[in-house]
This record gives C-alpha cells, structure tokens and sequence, in this order.
C-alpha cells in the first residue's frame, strides 16, 4: 500500500506541475476573454459586449488622447450591464487614478434580458458566466478561470494560431476572411440568430439602474462618455424592434454622463466581419472618431 | 456523479483512504461503507430515486429468502413472478409508459379515433435498466439453484449497488459479483496498478474521443440536412467513434475502480471494431447484456436448438428486445431489427461462431480477407448506429437517403466544425486503433507485462493523463445513462 500511494502522490505532483507549467503559458492566443482576468488593474477602462470588445482599439485611443485605455468589454451572454460586470469593473479598476477616460457602449442587448420577468436577476443570463465566477481578477495565473470558464481545449494555450488574439491592451483582435460571400454566409447567419432571439429579450430596469450605478462610480475617477456603437443596416431594425425609441429611453443616462454619441446614423459607412462585429479597419476608424469626439468634450 | 467530474475525483480517493485504512479488518465494515458510499454516489444525482434502488433490493432479498425456504416448485414460481412484475413494472413505468402512451394514441388516431391520455410528470432514473437487469438475474439464478440465496442484506444491497457499475454497468451477475463481497479483500499492489491504468484508459476514450466526436456529430445531426452526404458519412462514422468511447470508457473506469476496491467485474467491451463479421461484434460489444439476454431469454425460448423458425423467432426477440431496452422509441427497435436482420444469414448458414479467436492471432497485420471483414462489420455496424443516434425514424432514414444521394461526392463541409477540431479527433482516433491494435491480446492496451520496470507503466499513465488533459473536449454526459 505504501509503494502504492507514494507512486500515486508522485504522479500526482508530476501532472500538478505540467499543469501549472502549461497555464503559466495561457496569454492572448488561449482564448478571448482568459487574459483579462489576469495583470494589474486597469485605468480609463471601455466597457460594453462583443461590439466594443472587438471593434474599440485601446492603442487608437492612446494615440489621440494620451491615456492608456484597456477595453474590459466581454461578450452578450456575459457583460450586460448588472451586478456582476459592476462588480468586476470595480474590481478591475485602478483606484489610485482619477484623471480617467471611460468609453460605455451602450444598446439594447446590453439592457436586455432573456428572462420572463426581465428583472428576475437571479436568473440573469450572465449569473453562470466567469463574470459572476471570478472575483479577482487582477491574478498572475488565474486558475479559477482556467479550469472554470476555459471553454476550449487546453493544448489551445501551447498553440499560437488562433482566429481572435486577445492584446495585452484587452482588445480582441478577430481576423476572419473578408471577402463577400464568408462575409454574406456569416451575416445571414448572425441576422437569421438575432431573428430567433429578438422575442427572448425584454428591456430591464435592473439593467438600467446598474448602467446608471456604473456612470455614477465612475465618475469618481474621471470622465464618462456614452456610445452607441454602428451595426449593419438590417441588425439595426432588429435592434430597433427590440428598442424602438432608445435615445429617448436612455435620457436620463446620457444627461448623466458626460457625453453621448450615438453613430448608427453613420451605420451603412463601416464594414462588418458578421453584420454585427465591426472590421479591424473600419474598428480603427471608428475608434478614431469616438477618440477625437472625446477628445473635443474633454 | 459523474466519473469525470471534480466530485468524483474527491470522492474517489476519500472512499478508497476509508475503505483500506480504517474499515480494513471488517468485512462488514467494508461493505457498509461500499453501500453508504454507492448511495451517495447515486443519490448526487437525484437522492428520490434512490427509495426505487431500496425497493428493488428489499424485494429481491426477500423473494431470495423465500426461494431459500420453500421447495414447492408453484410457490417458487409465485415469488419469480413477483420479483420480474416489480423490478420490471418498475422499468415499464420510469421508462416506457410515455412511449406505451404515445404510440397507443397515433395508432388510436390513425384509425380515426381521438384520445388525450393522460400524461405524467416522469423522469427517467439514472442506470434503472442495469441495476434492474442485475438484480433480476439474482432472483432467477436462485430459482434455477444456480447461486444459493443470501441472507446477508448487506451484501446484498451493496452488491445491487456497488457504485462504480451501478448506473451504466457492466451488468453483473449474482454468480460472480455477489460472492465477492463475502470474501476478505487484501490489497495488491499489481492489482491497484490495473486499476489505475484501466481508468486512465477508459478517461481517455471518454474525454478525448467520445466528447470531440461529441462536439462534431450533434452539430451534424441537428442539421443534417444541410449537409453533403459525405459530411453525414463523417458523422455516422464520428458517432461509431463516440459512443464506443463514451460506452467502453465507462466500463473500463467501473472496471478499474472495482480493482482499487479488490472486486474483479466481467469484461464488457473486447475490441468490437476488429470484428470480422456482425455475430462475433456481438460477442464483443457490451458483453455484459448480450450474455445476459442469450442466458436468461435466448436459451430459455429454446435458443438454436429448435426448428428454423423457432430460431429465427428467438433470434429476432432477443434483438428486438434489446433495441428496446436501449430506449423507449421505435429508432432503438428499428436498430435492434437491423442487427437481427445481419445476424440471421450467419446463424442460418452456421457461419455465427466462425470467429472466435482474436483477429490476427500471432500477427503483427491481419490478412486482406480480415481487413475486408472487418470494415464490412464496421460498416454495417455505423449504419445501425444512425437509426440509434436519430430522434425519430423519418430523421434516420432521411439521413440515410442523403448519404445515397450525388452529394457523397462532394467535399465534406466543414462550416461551424473546424478543421483543427476535425484533425485532432482525427489524430486521437487514429492513436486509439492503433494502440488497441497493439494491445488487443490484453484486458486494457496500455497495461504493461509485469515484467517491465513499474516506472514505464506510470510514465505511460503520467503521458495519457497529459492528453487527457491537453485534449480533452467540454464535459459531456455518458451517452448510456439514458438507458
């Protein structure tokens, strides 16, 4: 028995420290969201869901108005505004700085619920995420996340050929063929998802009031601007029929803020990787408008 | 619990620490702790159901006690019938009054008749069909004088619920397993090692090959008819894949923990894709239920030995029935049909038992003619894993049509799958062959002779975990306890 258990505890340490050598490897390649939760915490943080995560390029930012900006933005399922990205946020933020810029996204979706009673949050669709899992995220190997919310394979962490390259700035940097035809599968693809969920989704006061606590505490530490960032022409009558009149609803959160620009008006001028996610380039310029209208109100 | 699950990884070792270093000198003490630690096991699921394991025992010790106690063949036969009318009322209701109901109804309407029978809130009890198939075979073997009745209720209901073959087999006999817990176990060393070594393995199958092909078979067959016929030919063969990693894995994981415990369990799966034709895959494939179908059905209905007809007739009920054992939907019969239909030429021509020997024994490559019986088999075998994997019949053969169809020249479409998933499912596939190729001669492949250094075997255990690890797929539930 004794042979037994001591060659049992040697493989175990054997396997305890290949596991540890193979996390200490996880970086931006692993998978999109691991390596925000890792590092320091953060100053002048851009907030939102997938759009703002793959489409707000923190470097843009830096270069025209000289902050150092790191895009904390998640995905629908997981950082609609609540408690749970509230909490994280706070958690992720540099408290030392008060001189800071935010960048909220804000649409629909991301004031949405999938529940029947669109303010039951026990049942948020985010609760089961690594959002409401992970409390510290400021870890130098975050094994909660890795063995928790890693939804890939781990031989994913050693490889380096990844679709979406998550940068050291939290920028998701997606790379997908561009030309018309994988461009037109996958946005009929997105549209014909977004049709079969537009009935799923119910505006939340819950979510409101959390967007509202969010402004407020971060206006503690700096500036807090609002945008509605572009979408395809055909996602935004989808998202329009979920919120027809969404400028009017969110008055209260704009006059709160320290500005607002909405670009669906613009939305027919950018290029979409899905009718949903905007291109590295038209990203780049998107990033550069809202960086040089901020820029102004500052 | 799941065997590949956290809980199960704490569980395990805490079960094996209690059951060697305190409980050690007492049997009962062990035995007690088997059954409490078997419920918990069980009861993590859903501990309700745990009040239909205690019934099915208490009156199988019961009805082994009244057997014991009387010679009057009518009574004998009363206290039988009773023990197969509970144990499978049990079954008919948790798992096949919906499908009863159902199919009563469309045939109802069918001829123009209209009913709204009424439906209950039933869900289907994890492993009901193995734990009631063994604890059956106790009561028939006491009433044939095969295995004398026990009185030990403690050994009893721990060997109906011995937890690492509870749920999903393999389904053990009284005669083999039931004696066990009356014996002082001592634990060897070689024995532990088997152990392990045959879990690795089965987590393996389980994880690496089971759960990918997992990931790209429901996305094929939830949108089958958006693929090419060659994309569902990668499907059916993917899922020929998974469920034998899926189920075997299990069964090699009960079979190695049972040996950390000092319990030997039947073999259940023996390399079945290297069958060379359908008879001698069923003589591999879940081992366990097939001999217990030929001993307590096939044989009893006469088995071979009647006339044409008669064994035709056996040869069909025994599949049919275990079709349906598997689930309660016409795709399960319809499979068990096509196997029926398979075997009936062999068996009429008395060609069944041509192979009972390994598939090139003393050789390193089998013979072209082995090499074509075997993907006959295989290929027979993958078409009856469609109708099992199909929702319905009309899906099954809908997808049978369009792997007929032109579109079987086509590329396979591989949008939504990935090429580097299919690659390393792929790879791991391939790796599994080739080492069960290698190793087919033995109880599980990557056991070493114990000649060999005790370091090469963990070296060997310390890689697959490795795999394990780096490969694994997104956890998946065992395909076979739905059944």
């Amino acid at each position: 028995m004794k042979k037994f258990i001591t060659h049992i505890l040697l493989l175990g340490i054997a396997i305890a420290i290949s596991i540890g050598f193979i996390f200490s490897k996880a970086d931006g390649h692993a998978d999109a969201f691991y390596l925000k939760f890792t590092g320091s915490k953060k100053s002048s943080l851009i907030l939102g869901t997938s759009k703002a995560a793959q489409g707000l390029q923190p470097h843009v930012f830096k270069k025209i108005i000289g902050k150092d900006f790191y895009n904390y933005a998640f995905a629908m399922y997981a950082s609609p505004y609540g408690k749970a990205y509230f909490r994280n946020i706070q958690n992720k933020l540099n408290k030392l700085d008060t001189n800071q810029v935010f960048i909220l996204s804000i649409d629909p979706w991301s004031l949405s619920s999938t529940t029947t009673d669109p303010n039951d949050t026990l049942n948020f669709r985010e609760n089961k995420s690594y959002l409401t899992g992970i409390s510290n995220p400021n870890q130098k190997i975050n094994y909660g996340y890795l063995f928790n919310y890693f939804d890939e394979s781990y031989y994913k962490i050693l490889t380096k050929n990844a679709t979406a390259i998550l940068q050291d700035n939290g920028w998701l940097e997606v790379t997908l063929p561009e030309d018309s035809i994988s461009v037109e599968r996958r946005r009929s693809f997105t549209i014909a998802g977004y049709q079969n969920k537009i009935d799923q989704y119910h505006f939340s006061s819950v979510r409101y009031d959390y967007l509202i606590k969010t402004i407020a505490y971060l206006k503690n530490f700096g500036t807090v601007y609002l945008v509605r960032l572009p979408v395809h022409p055909t996602l935004m009558k989808i998202e329009n029929q979920l919120m027809p009149s969404f400028n009017v609803a969110l008055k209260e959160v704009v006059d709160l803020s320290d500005g607002y620009l909405d670009m669906s008006p613009d939305n027919a001028t950018f290029q979409y990787t899905d009718g949903v996610h905007l291109t590295k380039a038209s990203g780049k310029t998107v990033s550069r408008k809202i960086s040089l209208w901020s820029k102004k109100q500052l | 619990m799941l065997f590949n699950s956290l809980e199960f990884s704490i569980f395990l070792p805490i079960v094996f620490g209690l059951y060697w270093f305190v409980t050690n000198r007492n049997i009962k003490a062990q035995n007690t702790l088997l059954l409490l630690a078997s419920y918990v096991f069980y009861g993590w699921w859903d501990w309700r159901f745990l009040s239909l394991i205690i019934l099915s025992s208490s009156i199988d010790y019961l009805v082994g006690i009244r057997l014991s106690n009387t010679s009057n063949l009518k009574k004998r036969k009363r206290w039988l019938w009773l023990s197969i009318f509970v144990n499978l009322g049990l079954l008919g209701v948790f798992k096949y009054y919906h499908f009863f109901v159902d199919s009563f109804t469309d045939a109802f309407s069918f001829f123009g008749g209209h009913l709204e029978p009424a439906r209950l809130n039933i869900i289907l009890p994890v492993g009901i069909s193995f734990y009631t198939f063994q604890t059956l075979s106790y009561t028939i073997d006491c009433y044939r004088g095969k295995i004398t009745p026990t009185n030990d209720a403690l050994a009893f209901f721990a060997y109906v619920s011995f937890f690492p073959q509870l749920v999903a087999g393999p389904i053990e006999r009284a005669t083999d397993l039931l004696p066990q817990f009356f014996r002082q176990r001592h634990f060897i060393y070689q024995n532990a090692v088997r152990g392990i070594v045959q879990i690795i393995w089965g987590l393996f199958k389980k994880m690496v090959i089971a759960d990918n092909c997992a990931f790209i078979v429901n996305q094929i067959f939830s949108d089958y008819s958006q693929y090419s016929g060659s994309t569902l030919i990668l499907g059916a063969v993917l899922f020929a894949f998974q469920i034998y990693g899926d189920f075997s894995g299990y069964s090699d994981i009960a079979i190695g923990t049972a040996r950390l415990f000092g319990f030997e369990l039947k073999t259940n799966f023996s390399y079945p894709y290297f069958s060379r034709d359908i008879a001698e895959f069923w003589r591999r494939w879940h081992i366990s239920l097939s001999t217990w179908f030929r001993d307590y059905l096939y044989i009893p209905l006469g088995g071979s030995k009647g006339s044409k007809s008669q064994t035709i007739r056996n040869i069909l009920v025994i599949f049919l029935i275990s079709g349906f054992w598997h689930g309660a939907n016409w795709t399960f019969i319809f499979w068990g049909l096509f196997h029926a239909l398979c075997f009936l030429p062999l068996l009429l021509r008395k060609k069944n038992r041509k192979h009972l020997n390994l598939v090139a024994t003393d050789r390193w490559l089998p013979t072209l003619k082995e090499i074509f019986g075997m993907v006959t088999t295989f290929t027979l075998v993958t078409i009856g894993w469609v109708f099992f994997r199909a929702k319905t019949m009309t899906q099954a053969v809908d997808y049978l049509s369009i792997i007929c169809s032109s579109s079987i020249f086509e590329k396979p479409y591989a949008f939504g799958i990935g090429l580097e998933k299919m690659m390393i499912t792929g790879i791991a596939i391939l790796s599994m062959i080739f080492i069960e190729w290698l190793g087919r001669s033995k109880d599980c492949p990557i056991l070493l002779d114990s000649k060999k250094p005790d370091f090469l075997q963990w070296l060997i255990c310390y890689a697959i975990i490795l795999v394990i690890f780096l490969f694994s797929a997104p956890q998946q539930d065992f395909i076979y306890f739905q059944f």
